[in-house]
């Protein structure tokens, strides 16, 4: 189990875990991104008969992922 | 010879099954002569076991051990380990001559892909004699995985017309139990280390520590391994909410892996209780409810599979739920936990095995003449084929408990059993009594029913009247089921002698445990003290067994 | 790592599995413009004689110094190359199960390359440089040298999955796992470049020691989350887990049979040399973020991959599914032990997993390819069907590959699952074993799909016999006995996974693969 608590290293730990917690959500904003545009490109691809729609559905999804990743952290770090 | 037999048992049908591969596949006949050699032998081979087992019944432990642990992968602690007690002894007899019956059973039955017909049934029987020789859980789980492939392929190659949901839907469920027990058995193989610090997966070393999980763990760890357990042998039994694989298996399963099936497949289960369950977690039986439900499961199973018996239409979904209810006796006796009622059940497995066995050839009997299993297609056979009628009025007198013969024996000395134990999970043995005793009435009904349906009055269907009676080599696969039924039922007292000493030894192991709540008060009062906590379970527990053990 | 020493001899003997690979690969292009067209099977004979070559060079007897260090630091390994690079048990290890896979890869390939009437010496030397490109990202101790071995890999196999030129599906796939492929290299050469950027260096030692101490800080950087994230989202895409997994189906089933084969065993084994050699050798401290992360993953591969493997007509899309969930189970391996501490026998599960995956489904994979037949391309379900009577050989084997990927017991592929559990209840973690052993009798119902059609179904189009190459069948022969072998005398192959963490107890048997 966890290592033996000490009481700085603790307080320490806390903090950390708090943080942890706030960007963890950051872990599922990319994946998140890739599945919905995944899922959006399938979609199409159903209705259209393509084969090639869900990759550009992905590809968008990545790019969207990324330009929010990135600016959530532009607007933590200010 | 004498310190190699069950080796020389085990790997018999599989040196035929190898043999075999090198047969040209046209040659049918050479096929069969051999196939059906290599099942006698099989047999053969295990024949001195009855005299040399004889002279050492009452000698406690297990005998005939072959082989050291650790030897076989000792890297993670598992050994080819093999031995035999009472209950195993008669396992393994009913399991050869099964094999060699039923193989006998195939001689016409099988016509197209013979040879893979043979050879997988001979790899099956030596899956299921480890089954029942292993001494290594390790060894024990590969047998009983690997049995599974053989049987699967027998029910979906040469199985009825919904083959390949019937075979998929059994590999399934019984492998979805068997995951499960892999989980259980790895947990006791780390308790084992965390108590001994010696990895193995040794029946022996098992023994000793797996008992003390209740107390290192608690009541709910316990209980929970306890289930891993019970679902894998419950599938295979199978018990009441677990039995849906059952009918379809049966049913579209040829003759011979039906009898095998029955007799043996089944038997799996209740020798998995037998040999795991009860010495593994006697506390979980003793305390809490876990028996009760096994014990209302048991008898929902009587009942329910009696029931279900007199509505089927179809004989060999007859026999199939009529197995159900069987193998409830079998469950109750197990968890009466009484030496007779343990002791009747073990005797119990091996009856259903030679009467549902005898009962599926006889419907493959008839369906080999007319392709059909509707009863409403049948009636007034014993004027066609007198023989054939007499040996199934012995077959189902047999199986409904008839005095003289074998099922009798087995059944009475459950419900004796049961009812002579005071207290069975809050409720006096007289009470579970009285639930079973109906399924022995509602036997003795669908089986008469059927017989009364399916050979009294006249020929009624035309395409009856020119059925030809039994050939000698169908005789000959009844002979010595015959000889079996009737020796049981007039004369079981070599079989109570040869069960005496192991079903007492586990009787007296889970009382034992039983017996010394104070051992439990102590344990729970370590677990809550103050150090607990801080150091990790297993240098806990290191610590433990030699307070215990002094 | 002590101070950057010169390029020595031993560098350059350590580097020598690698050298030869690429220098067999130039030869091969060289030769197979002398070849005459019915001759290009010279060029597999060529490739394989590169295979031993290379195999040779790993287990080289001059170089008495390294044999010491391997034998006695345990894990430690001997760096070259200016830190680049360590040669180390889990390197070995690797290395030679890359080439185990190429080699019957290769002999997997030669008739098939010759109906498709696609032989040419290109395609070997891409196998050949695309593994140099393995060696590198199982030995690689700097991030750069992991990338590039990494886009040297992913584009030889870019190639190799459009090599059939004339089939649009070929075509299309390759080109749908090129834009994947960039696209997740890119994402990973992001996350590695935001590490370096926080290290100030590319060593992964220099990395792990930083992220180490960035972590005791209070204010944890943001960016140090996001470069994890970018990092293992990359990663995780090369091993297909899900959700990063739609690559995978569409290339196994558009690629030439004989390269899905190869791409399932030696790209993904890459895959997962580089994973591990990240996550446990840089990124370590990082370990209680990582871990929420592949427990997510691990979940949903294993999840959807199971799910949609059930629906698969096609052969090769359902292995691919199939592969998929193997992902799934191996990644458990990395999440047994606690946030603090990973727990070895998860370490060794994933190994002992990667070297019977390697048998098993490179042998199914060999089986589909032998069905690959004048106009029959084999690789719908249905083109199974009474594949007994037509091959009773390849069905049997077909079917010990179906179970062994199942995970009965007692074939190779129970042991791979066997220490993924066993670690996973000896730390504790039971729901994620229950999940995992339920999800794999869910799988059975998929492999035994494939052994009905082959065993249960009657042939639809005759009775007629395949002809099987004699390569076919010794790359046949091996995987069937390897993957019996494996299961039922595992010891020895314990033993060696041992070795390669360090912890072999048995001394005969690490001198016998060292």
């Amino acid at each position: 189990m966890s290592p033996g608590p000490d009481p700085k290293n603790s307080k320490q730990e806390k903090a950390f875990w708090l943080q942890f917690a706030r960007y963890s959500q950051l872990a599922f904003v990319f994946p998140t991104a890739l599945v919905v545009g995944w899922l959006v490109g399938a979609a199409l691809d159903r209705w259209l008969h393509t084969t090639w729609l869900y990759l550009a559905g992905i590809l968008l999804g990545i790019a969207a992922g990324f330009i929010e990743l990135i600016r959530t952290v532009l607007r933590d770090t200010k | 010879m004498y310190n190699h037999i069950l080796s020389i048992i085990l790997f018999t049908p599989l040196v035929g099954a190898i043999l075999l591969l090198f047969v040209p596949k046209e040659n049918k006949e050479a096929i069969r002569w051999i196939a059906n050699i290599f099942a006698l032998a099989g047999l053969l081979v295990s024949l001195p076991l009855v005299p040399w087992f004889w002279a050492q019944r009452f000698e406690p432990g297990f005998k005939f051990v072959e082989g050291t642990a650790n030897n076989w992968i000792p890297s993670i602690g598992a050994g080819y380990v093999l031995g035999i007690d009472g209950i195993s002894f008669l396992l393994i007899m009913l399991t050869t001559l099964l094999g060699w019956v039923s193989i006998l059973s195939s001689w016409t039955a099988i016509e197209n892909r013979v040879k893979e017909y043979y050879i997988w049934f001979l790899v099956l029987q030596t899956g299921m004699l480890g089954v029942f020789m292993a001494l290594d859980f390790f060894l024990f789980f590969v047998f009983w995985e690997a049995m599974l492939v053989p049987m699967y392929l027998l029910i979906g190659i040469w199985g009825g017309p919904r083959k390949l949901y019937a075979a998929i839907k059994f590999f399934l469920y019984t492998l979805a139990g068997s995951v499960l027990m892999l989980l259980g058995i790895l947990f006791l193989y780390f308790h084992h280390h965390s108590v001994t610090g010696v990895y193995s997966f040794s029946l022996t070393g098992l023994y000793d520590t797996a008992p003390r999980i209740y107390s290192d763990y608690g009541p709910y760890a316990a209980t929970l391994l306890f289930l891993s357990f019970f679902f894998a042998f419950a599938i295979k039994v199978p018990m009441f909410p677990f039995h849906t694989w059952l009918p379809d298996a049966h049913v579209e399963a040829p003759t011979a892996g039906s009898v095998i099936l029955a007799g043996v497949l089944l038997k799996m289960g209740t020798y998995g209780f037998i040999r795991f369950s009860l010495p593994f977690f006697p506390d979980v039986l003793t305390h809490g409810r876990v028996r009760f439900w096994v014990m209302v499961l048991s008898i929902i199973a009587i009942i329910y599979g009696a029931l279900v018996s007199l509505m089927q239409k179809d004989m060999k979904k007859l026999v199939a739920y009529s197995s159900v209810s069987h193998l409830g006796f079998c469950t109750l006796g197990i968890f009466a936990l009484s030496p007779l009622g343990l002791s009747g059940s073990v005797l119990q497995q091996i009856n259903h095995g030679i009467s549902t066995g005898a009962l599926f050839l006889i419907v493959g009997i008839l369906y080999e003449r007319r392709h059909t299993r509707e009863i409403s297609e049948y009636g007034g056979i014993s004027n066609v084929m007198p023989v054939y009628a007499t040996i199934t009025m012995i077959m189902f007198l047999s199986s409904m408990g008839l005095p003289l013969l074998n099922g009798f024996v087995g059944e009475f000395t459950i419900l004796g059993g049961t009812f002579l134990q005071k207290d069975i999970a809050g409720h006096p043995g007289y009470f579970w009594t009285a639930w079973a005793v109906p399924g022995v009435v509602l036997a003795a009904a669908y089986l008469l029913w059927l017989y009364q349906r399916v050979f009294f009055g006249t020929v009624t269907n035309p395409k009856n009247e020119k059925l030809h009676d039994l050939t000698p080599r169908e005789v000959a696969t009844f002979v010595p089921l015959l000889i079996m039924a009737f020796w049981i039922g007039l004369y079981p007292k070599p079989f109570f002698q040869i069960l005496e000493q192991p079903v007492n030894h586990l009787v007296a192991t889970v009382n034992r445990d039983a017996s010394t709540p104070e051992a439990v008060a102590n344990a729970a009062a370590k677990r809550a003290g103050p150090d607990a906590a801080a150091v990790p379970a297993s240098s806990a527990s290191i610590a433990q067994p030699e307070k215990g053990k002094n | 790592m002590g101070p950057l020493a010169p390029f020595s001899t031993t560098d350059y003997l350590l580097a020598l599995p690698i050298t030869l690979l690429a220098l067999f690969a130039l030869g091969i292009l060289l030769i197979d413009l002398m070849l005459p067209k019915e001759q290009k099977w010279a060029n597999a004979v060529t490739a394989l004689i590169g295979v031993g070559f290379s195999a040779a060079a790993i287990w080289n007897p001059f170089r008495p110094g390294i044999l010491t260090y391997l034998t006695v630091s345990g894990l430690a390994g001997h760096a070259a190359m200016m830190n680049t690079m360590i040669v180390d048990r889990f390197a070995i290890y690797f290395w030679y199960l890359f080439l185990a896979g190429t080699a019957v890869a290769i002999l997997m390939s030669v008739r098939y390359l010759e109906i498709e009437n696609e032989d040419h010496g290109e395609y070997y030397a891409l196998m050949l440089l695309s593994v140099a490109g393995m060696m590198c990202m199982a030995a690689g101790y700097d991030i750069v040298l992991i990338f590039i071995g990494l886009e040297l890999m992913a584009i030889s196999t870019y190639v190799l999955v459009g090599f059939l030129r004339r089939d649009r599906r070929s075509n299309e796939a390759a080109l749908k796992y090129l834009l994947l492929g960039a696209f997740s290299s890119g994402i990973f050469a992001y996350g590695l470049s935001l590490f370096y950027g926080l290290a100030g260096s590319t060593n992964l030692r220099v990395i792990a020691v930083q992220v180490n101490s960035l972590m005791q800080k209070s204010d944890m950087k943001p960016l140090l989350v996001i470069a994890l994230l970018t990092t293992i989202t990359g990663l995780l895409f090369k091993i297909a887990a899900i959700p990063f997994h739609q690559w995978a189906p569409d290339a196994y089933e558009g690629a030439p049979t004989c390269i899905t084969g190869f791409m399932s065993v030696a790209v993904k084994a890459a895959g997962w040399a580089m994973l591990m050699r990240i996550l446990l050798w840089g990124l370590y401290p990082m370990r209680p973020l990582w871990l929420p992360v592949l427990v997510f993953v691990s979940i949903a591969t294993m999840t959807g991959a199971n799910f949609a493997a059930l629906t698969q007509t096609n052969t090769k899309r359902l292995l691919a599914y199939s592969s998929i969930a193997h992902v799934g189970y191996m990644l458990l391996g990395l999440i047994a032990g606690t946030a603090a501490e990973i727990h070895f026998d998860g370490l060794k599960g994933i190994l002992i997993y990667l070297l019977v995956y390697t048998f098993m489904n490179l042998g199914a994979f060999g089986v589909i390819t032998s069905l690959r037949h004048r106009n029959i391309i084999g690789d719908e379900l249905d083109d199974l069907n009474g594949l007994y009577s037509r091959a009773p050989v390849e069905a049997v084997l077909m079917l010990v590959f179906m179970l062994s990927l199942a995970g009965i017991p007692p074939l190779a592929g129970f042991w791979g699952k066997y220490f993924i559990f066993l670690s996973l209840i000896e730390t504790g973690h039971y729901a994620l074993a229950a999940l995992g052993v339920l999800y794999s009798v869910f799988g059975l119902y998929y492999y035994l799909k494939i052994a009905n059609a082959m065993f249960m179904r009657e042939a639809e189009k005759g009775e007629e016999r395949l002809p099987v190459s004699y390569a076919m069948r010794t790359a046949l022969g091996i995987t069937g006995f390897a993957t019996l072998f494996i299961g039922i005398m595992p010891n020895t192959f314990i033993e060696m996974v041992n070795w390669a963490w360090g912890i072999a107890k048995n001394p005969a048997v690490a001198k016998l693969i060292r």
